[in-house]
């Protein structure tokens, strides 16, 4: 590790620096000890010159004072000390023990004959020297020898060695520990940090503190910790996010569903006019799909010029009055489905009077406005079939006035006058009966029939209309039919609006046929006439109200156009149906099918 | 003597128009329907026409317009009868040339005075 490495240097560094300093000291000592030496070597030949030859030199060697040199240890660098004559033979010597004394001659004159000089051998040695005198004369030289104090001469001396070594060894490995322990986190946080860097996860590797006593690194510990902290809390906080988004965005999707279920296409704009949301039915009634709207504004996916032009009023509303707008789009109003759309501004609680988008409706009044149309056409067909007879009364009476003294005319009158009631009288009827049924308020007021009986009656009381026509009558029941449950009058009118039409509408000398027969499912009532038929597209539409063939209104007076409808109703309001069959110049079969229920057979069950 | 069709698809409304119309000194001819009309302008010629506008096979707003179309040299008064309000048929009436809109139920009396007016001139009333 590099951190590591430059650790050891600096403790190389630091063991360096102490060695120099050290080496430093010792070397300041051995000078201030060699010149100690010096100093004293002077004094020491200077003291033995000053010792008359003749003591100096004894008789008996044994007597020389030099002994004393050595023999008292008074000096623990006493190497040796000769007396030589003035040709350097020596006179007296005295060696410290295992030393022999170098005997490089003195080349001396009298002038230097004091001085030092240093000489190499087994061990450095300086030498000092001096005259010696005897009666002012200069008779022989005092040559002391003192050992060098040298650093590694002095190897014995090795406390002071020590003594320099052992701090350095200490200090070093002082250094190495702190070092270590201040390193040895360090890297440990850069290895951590690393990996954080390199994308491991955080929380794994910040479980653990980096052990470490170091300010830097409490901090940092300090700041691990605040960021373990931070990070359960946004751990923490980004569920609580989680949870309150899905609550979010469940509330939006079930708006949207609502927005979704409604009958209508619904846009929601924002202040600009983008579309901001559009449901499905949106396809349906402008041609363009929700994913295609949203995110657009109108003009973008708009192609009906008059929608575009109202969508657009709602661009740019920011800050602007709410206010509801509708209309009704006419382009293509003949054909296609009719749009009406209707704008309402979106507000929010807070800042009522600030629009913060629209919420458009656009809704197919198509069926609403055939409905309208429809009911338009029907009050227009009521007005002319109530007021064509108004018309003939109106006529008649005033000609009667006019013209009363004919009797000729009053009589023709008065029959025209009595059809023309009766005619009004039967419309009335019929339009009444049919809205009863239609708004449901008529009730099935079920009894039992004889039907062979019932059937006869009815044609029989029916066939009165046909006097003076040429036409025979039949009746045609199957025996096996007996009773059934029917609401008698309803259905009496029923057959009888079938058997008026197969009388008005016929040939002379053809005939009405009444029939009933029965299958394994239904019960069918059918009547028969010889008339003129019916063309299919006719077929389709002779159930509608008021809907009269051309030829039955060139052939018959005082028809409404109500007869078949009320036919129908009643047909189904039993549970049946009105089936017709016709060829042109033929004649018509008018069946009225009832499926053979319980209710039918057996009568209403108490309840 | 001024001749008038009558056009209408009821029978009773013919028979007493003729009546009354032919005492008070007008030719009558009456068609049943829009067809026998038209055949009838093309054989003959008519002074005033008086037709209904719901009729069967063919309306009155079709044969006038047929009239002006396919005879244009026919110069007709025209009155049409209808049985709903004026609103629905002015606008088309407006487009065909001397022709007035009448609404049911019709006042024969009246009916001859906007033909006396319209044929003759002649304005007010002149009951037989």
């Amino acid at each position: 590790m590099r951190d590591e490495g430059v650790g050891l240097w600096m403790i190389a560094s630091a063991v360096a620096v102490v060695l120099v300093t050290a080496l430093l000291l010792l070397d300041f000592e051995q000078r201030a000890r060699s010149e100690q030496t010096r100093t004293s070597g002077i004094r020491l030949v200077r003291l033995i010159s000053r010792i008359p030859h003749e003591k100096l030199v004894p008789e008996k060697p044994q007597r020389s004072p030099l002994l004393v040199l050595r023999d008292s240890r008074v000096r623990a660098d006493f190497a040796y000390a000769v007396v030589v004559d003035l040709d350097g033979n020596p006179l007296v010597e005295v060696v410290a023990p295992g030393f022999t004394v170098p005997s490089p001659p003195l080349g001396l004159d009298p002038a230097s004959s004091f001085g030092d000089r240093e000489l190499e051998g087994e061990r450095p040695v300086r030498e000092f020297f001096a005259p010696v005198l005897s009666s002012s004369t200069v008779t022989a030289h005092v040559r002391v020898g003192l050992f060098q104090p040298g650093f590694w001469g002095r190897l014995g001396e090795t406390p002071v060695l020590l003594r320099a070594v052992l701090p350095v060894g200490l200090l070093g490995l002082l250094f190495y520990f702190f070092l270590r322990r201040e390193l040895l986190p360090l890297s440990l946080a850069a290895t951590k940090l690393e990996e954080i860097a390199r994308g491991g996860e955080m929380e794994s590797i910040l479980r653990e503190p980096i052990w470490a006593s170091g300010a830097l690194l409490k901090a940092l510990n300090r700041f691990i910790e605040r960021a373990r902290l931070g990070l359960d809390e946004a751990h923490a906080g980004h569920s609580e996010a989680l949870a309150s988004s899905k609550v979010l965005s469940y509330q939006v999707r079930r708006i949207e569903s609502v927005l979704e279920a409604l009958p209508d296409a619904a846009i929601v704009l924002d202040e600009s006019g983008t579309v901001t949301f559009a449901n499905a039915k949106l396809e349906g009634t402008v041609g363009v799909t929700p994913d295609e709207a949203i995110g657009q504004r109108p003009r973008d996916w708009c192609e009906d010029p008059e929608l575009l032009a109202f969508l657009s009023r709602f661009e740019g509303i920011s800050g602007t009055r709410a206010r509801a707008a509708s209309t009704r789009l006419t382009s293509d109003a003949s054909e296609g489905p009719q749009l009406e759309v209707a704008a309402y501004p979106l507000v929010l609680p807070e800042t009522e009077a600030e629009v913060r988008g629209t919420f458009v409706v656009i809704r197919d009044v198509t069926a609403e406005s055939l409905l309208r149309k429809g009911q338009a056409e029907f009050v227009s067909h009521v007005a002319h079939e109530l007021k064509a007879p108004l018309n003939v009364l109106g006529m008649y009476s005033e000609e009667l006035l006019a013209k009363g003294d004919s009797e000729e005319f009053r009589v023709d009158a008065c029959n025209v006058i009595h059809d023309e009631v009766d005619r009004l009288s039967a419309l009335i009827s019929a339009l009444l009966s049919i809205s009863q049924i239609e708004v449901g308020a008529v009730s099935l007021d079920r009894q039992r029939v004889r039907l062979p009986e019932f059937l006869r009656d009815t044609l029989e009381s029916v066939s009165r209309v046909g006097i003076g026509r040429d036409l025979t009558f039949e009746l045609e029941v199957s025996e096996e039919i007996s009773s059934v449950y029917v609401d008698k009058q309803l259905i009496r009118v029923a057959i009888s609006n079938l058997l008026i039409n197969a009388i008005k509408y016929n040939r002379e000398g053809g005939s009405v046929t009444l029939a009933a027969e029965t299958s394994e499912n239904s019960l069918t009532i059918s009547v028969l006439d010889t008339g003129a038929g019916i063309s299919p597209a006719d077929q389709n539409r002779i159930f509608e109200k008021f809907f009269r063939t051309a030829t039955a209104r060139e052939q018959v007076q005082g028809g409404h156009g109500l007869g078949l409808t009320l036919v129908k109703q009643v047909a189904e309001l039993h549970g049946g149906e009105i089936r017709v069959e016709s060829a042109l110049g033929e004649g018509s079969a008018f069946s009225i099918v009832l499926p053979k229920t319980p209710v039918l057979m057996n009568g209403p069950t108490l309840s | 003597m001024k001749s008038i069709l009558v056009v209408d698809d009821e029978p009773h409304v013919n028979r007493v128009m003729k009546l009354r119309l032919e005492e008070v000194g007008y030719r009558v001819e009456i068609a049943s329907n829009g067809e026998e009309a038209l055949e009838k302008l093309r054989e003959e010629s008519f002074d005033a026409m008086i037709t209904d506008v719901l009729m069967p096979r063919m309306t009155g707003r079709e044969l006038c317009q047929r009239i002006r179309k396919e005879l244009p040299d026919v110069d007709l008064l025209i009155f049409v009868i209808t049985s709903s309000s004026e609103i629905e048929h002015r606008d088309w009436v407006k487009e065909v040339p001397r022709a007035e809109l009448i609404e049911k139920p019709v006042s024969p009396k009246r009916l001859i005075a906007y033909l006396r007016r319209g044929l003759e001139g002649e304005s007010g009333e002149q009951g037989a």
